[in-house]
């Protein structure tokens, strides 16, 4: 498996959980490698089940939710689901406000997101 | 006693020695003075953390709530890569102009660049159907929502944005 460092990768039965490895997702460098590490899990590795966790995650850019977007496209491309759990209340307000909540599927947490693959 | 000129150039110097007493150091404790910063950034990525940790720090400081500071950072940092990368588009030999403001009401931070502007009417509305998914073009429209005004210039090279907060009750 490739190695990361902006991600953690993991496997909860079948749904690969990605946890980010930054508490803040801002600086533009380590967002096209946060993009090309996602895209890999999919491209390269096909992996058809992604939750992403983002427990950790106190801010992100609208950089950011443009490597979500694309990583969702490729996804549905490769007619694999993505998930999303434990967003804090800011960054669920940011989702909200771009209506990328109508495209992402949001969930409250990785338990609940892992049996909704069911 | 100063007549003529120099009288009005005292009074003038005297305001401004005031006005400097009173943003660099706390007037009574529990109210903070108001904080002020102009800084240039080079047009280079990640250029916003030079700015960014101090008025970050200045607005715990005046008693903004972590949900404020986490608006007025979003809106600046869209603003400021804006300029850098959209306004300047990484030319070394540009700056980009941040000028702040933060009191425990106002949070005001303007951000100027040195590129040929552009028409924050032109930016489309990401929300709509069809630019649901479209990756880019987002960073204005959360400025606009999260702060409480936000105005361009004519040559839409500069932005202001303001974020007011209600007087604290009791």
């Amino acid at each position: 498996m490739a190695s990361h460092r902006r991600i953690d990768v993991s496997n909860v039965g079948e749904v690969t959980v990605v946890k980010f490895l930054d508490r803040k997702i801002l600086d533009e460098a380590g967002i096209l490698e946060l993009g090309t590490e996602l895209f890999s899990l999919v491209e390269q590795e096909n992996r058809k089940r992604l939750l992403l966790d983002f427990s950790g995650v106190e801010f992100l850019s609208s950089a950011a939710l443009g490597k979500l977007i694309t990583l969702d496209r490729k996804v549905k491309s490769n007619k694999g689901r993505m998930k999303m759990s434990s967003i804090r209340p800011e960054i669920l307000e940011v989702f909200q406000i771009t209506k990328l909540n109508k495209i992402f599927d949001i969930r409250k947490d990785e338990a609940e997101a892992i049996s909704a693959f069911e | 006693m100063i007549h003529g000129p120099d009288a009005a150039a005292e009074v003038v110097r005297q305001a401004v020695a005031h006005r400097d007493i009173r943003t660099e150091s706390p007037q009574h404790a529990g109210t903070p003075a108001e904080w002020r910063r102009e800084i240039e950034l080079p047009s280079e990525r990640g250029a916003s953390r030079l700015i960014m940790e101090d008025l970050l720090e200045q607005l715990g400081v005046h008693g903004w709530p972590p949900s404020d500071i986490f608006a007025i950072h979003l809106a600046a940092e869209e603003a400021i890569v804006n300029a850098i990368v959209h306004g300047n588009k990484l030319d070394t030999s540009k700056v980009v102009r941040v000028a702040c403001v933060v009191s425990p009401s106002l949070a005001r931070i303007e951000v100027t660049d040195e590129g040929a502007g552009f028409d924050p009417a032109s930016v489309p509305d990401c929300r709509i159907e069809e630019r649901l998914e479209a990756p880019n073009g987002r960073g204005v429209m959360l400025m606009r929502t999260f702060m409480t005004r936000i105005e361009y210039n004519t040559r839409g090279n500069r932005v202001l944005m303001e974020k007011q907060r209600p007087p604290a009750e009791g």
